[in-house]
């Protein structure tokens, strides 16, 4: 009796069941500081695409995912990751932050679909595990996991420049930059233009 | 004590003798006792009942029959004193003497005046008749529902059987001495009397010889009595001495003489019958318990409602009794009444049927994205007169497709219910309205490709339904039913996919189910 009053209150544990189209615990959520010019289309879809290579300039060869920022019309726009990139990426992928025109509505980048903007001064950095300094292509360890990092990136700096390892809490350290990120709401800002190109010098 | 009967039935086998030609029958009821006992409702048509019987179907002469109604006790003596004059001279005599009426244990009360027993006893013993039998069904005031009884001491048991030294003599009482006996409205006499009757009429016809000995009545008359005051709040055991040595048997009744005088009616296999006179409703005639398939019983000829209670349900028959014809029960149409429906209607003496019922079925969605979830149900239910009650289990599960692919989530629910409903029965099926409340336990199991954690509450359903039943054999009912339901719960409400905050839900959806009830 114990055993099954015990099971039945267990049945009822945890939060409260979600009514709404929940798709769980965000990994990192970036709110999107939007500086569109005049003209350009209010409605659209936020979304992180990711790359191995941030050398690569055309966006086909990099992969959507774990993004699908819901449409939005205008306001404070949060992009929340709720998966890592996929797996074929792993230990290392580099995310940039698109704004579309998702004329299908089905959530994909696709080729009929007009972007109407990206960031500029942030990118996403992604490290499936510890990388040492050997395994980065920045040539500087990245720890595990999401990280904001400022644009562009030092793909040819071949100096390395260490955090200072005294980043107050929840302001970490953006590892190839060697600064402290924004302590709260780390946001990235969207300009109403874009241009095929890498996100970092050659 | 069913060895001892058994006993005592090979004991007095041997052969059978009916009753004798000048067989006297003295039947003896009073329903007043003394001052302070409540008056009793049918002690005097005992009476009258046994001497009919003994008269139709033992083949006592009208003329050697006295019945005495209201008498007090020295009418009682006048009366017994006269048949001993009546009886000086017939070689070929017996007397049996039956009273009904309220008692102590040292005396009879007949309106206001008192027998004592041993007087009785002595009056029946010195009867100038080889074979003498003093049946006692005696009775005093007790509680509302009219207690009969010796009063509860030793001396009456031992009175009425050791005081007693003549050869030929049997004693019977209807209860022993710490015993009260009882009359039931429903049977319009006394448990004992009645039983003993309709053990005459042939119901205590155990070997199927198509006569009723002495022993064979006794048997049937304690047996019976013992079930019927069971139902009550006194058991009552009958008691007997025969001292009978060398006579044989000694045959009460025989169908031959009463396919004469009366119609017969052969039951079918072993089950209580009542048989009420006309339609159902009316007097009882007999409540017989035979132990033996195809027992046939001595009847006025007339039309009776018949009802054979068998574990599972009634079987009711209309029937009529012709004179010197046999009516078997087993050739007739008949109409089925399950317990339930008896229960419902308040027409059985057992005030509930308890039940166990497996369903399937759905309910409609609940929470946000939730389609139709198939659900089970295992429940308990107890028929009383007025409403019927249940408890329930019940287990639904059902996916959604939650935020995105990788978010999908499986909704289970375990309920435990109480249920109230009101059945009307109609000819073909029952239907009923009723309201159940239910605890549930919500558990919501993610299945999509994300790892997130499981989640659950507790919540309160509350519902309404209509359902109809309709009985299958063996016991079964198909069942389906259905209504609103209400669930209070509380949820995590979301924004932008992610968990925003909680809040009191109540949706409102349907459910229906449809399954087998097994009546225990």
């Amino acid at each position: 009796m114990r055993a099954l009053l015990a099971a039945t209150l267990l049945l009822g544990c945890g939060a409260p069941p979600v009514d709404g189209p929940y798709r769980g615990e965000p990994l990192l959520s970036l709110f999107i500081q939007r500086q569109l010019a005049a003209g350009v289309p209010q409605v659209g879809r936020y979304d992180v695409l990711w790359s191995p290579d941030p050398r690569s300039v055309a966006l086909a060869g990099w992969v959507q995912h774990g993004g699908g920022g819901a449409p939005t019309e205008g306001g404070p726009v949060v992009l929340r990751l709720f998966d890592p990139p996929p797996a074929e990426l792993s230990p290392f992928a580099v995310g940039r932050i698109l704004f579309y025109a998702d004329t299908a509505d089905d959530g994909v980048l696709g080729p009929g679909d007009e972007i109407h903007g990206e960031t500029w001064n942030r990118a996403l950095l992604w490290a499936a595990r510890d990388l040492s300094a050997g395994e980065s292509p920045f040539a500087r360890p990245i720890p595990a996991g999401f990280h904001l990092s400022s644009l562009p990136l030092p793909c040819s700096d071949p100096t390395a420049t260490p955090c200072p390892g005294d980043c107050p809490d929840r302001s970490p350290c953006d590892p190839l930059q060697g600064r402290c990120s924004p302590a709260e709401n780390p946001s990235v800002h969207m300009v109403a233009t874009y241009e095929p190109r890498p996100l970092c010098e050659k | 004590m069913r060895g001892l009967l058994l006993t005592l039935l090979l004991l007095l086998a041997g052969p059978a003798h009916g009753l004798p030609a000048q067989t006297w029958v003295v039947a003896i009821g009073h329903n007043r006792g003394d001052a302070g006992e409540v008056t009793l409702r049918f002690a005097e048509r005992d009476a009258a009942e046994l001497a009919d019987a003994l008269r139709q179907l033992g083949g006592v002469q009208a003329e050697r029959t006295l019945i005495l109604l209201g008498e007090d006790a020295e009418g009682v003596r006048r009366a017994l004193r006269a048949v001993h004059g009546r009886m000086a001279g017939e070689s070929d005599a017996a007397l049996i003497v039956f009273y009904s009426g309220h008692a102590d244990a040292h005396a009879l009360h007949l309106g206001g005046t008192q027998l004592p027993i041993e007087e009785i006893t002595a009056l029946v013993s010195a009867a100038p008749a080889p074979l003498r039998v003093l049946v006692l069904d005696a009775c005093r005031s007790g509680s509302a529902s009219r207690v009969k009884g010796m009063r509860p001491s030793r001396s009456f048991e031992i009175t009425a059987r050791d005081r007693v030294q003549a050869e030929g003599l049997a004693i019977i009482t209807s209860s022993t001495a710490a015993e009260d006996s009882q009359e039931s409205d429903e049977l319009r006499g006394s448990f004992f009397s009645h039983h003993l009757v309709g053990g005459l009429r042939g119901a205590a016809d155990r070997d199927g010889d198509e006569r009723v000995t002495l022993a064979e009545a006794y048997a049937y008359a304690y047996a019976q009595t013992i079930r019927s005051s069971g139902r009550t709040m006194t058991l009552q055991h009958p008691t007997y001495r025969f001292d009978l040595k060398g006579q044989g048997e000694v045959v009460l009744t025989r169908r031959d003489i009463a396919g004469h005088r009366a119609g017969l009616l052969q039951l079918g296999p072993p089950a209580l019958y009542l048989i009420i006179e006309e339609r159902e409703g009316g007097a009882v005639a007999a409540e017989v318990a035979p132990a033996r398939a195809d027992v046939t019983l001595a009847l006025a000829p007339r039309r009776y409602f018949v009802q054979q209670r068998d574990p599972r349900e009634y079987r009711h028959y209309q029937i009529e009794v012709q004179r010197g014809q046999t009516t078997r029960l087993t050739d007739l149409e008949y109409r089925t009444v399950r317990y339930d429906r008896l229960v419902r209607s308040r027409g059985a003496p057992i005030r509930s049927v308890h039940g166990l019922l497996a369903m399937a079925g759905a309910r409609g969605g609940l929470l946000d994205g939730e389609g139709v979830a198939p659900q089970a149900v295992l429940g308990y239910q107890a028929d009383l007169p007025w409403l019927s009650v249940g408890a329930r289990l019940r287990f639904s599960t059902v996916d959604s497709p939650g935020g995105d692919a990788a978010s999908g989530r499986r909704h289970e629910e375990y309920a435990a219910a109480v249920l109230l409903e009101r059945f009307v029965d109609l000819p073909w099926l029952s239907a009923s309205f009723g309201v159940l409340v239910e605890g549930t336990a919500h558990r919501q199991v993610f299945t999509g490709q994300r790892a997130i954690a499981d989640r659950g509450t507790f919540g309160v359903d509350f519902g309404a339904f209509l359902a109809l039943e309709r009985h299958l054999p063996k016991g079964l009912a198909l069942r389906v039913e259905g209504g609103p339901l209400s669930a209070l719960l509380q949820t995590t409400t979301v924004d932008g996919g992610v968990a925003s905050g909680t809040a009191l839900a109540t949706p409102v959806t349907w459910w229906a189910a449809g399954g087998l009830k097994w009546r225990l």
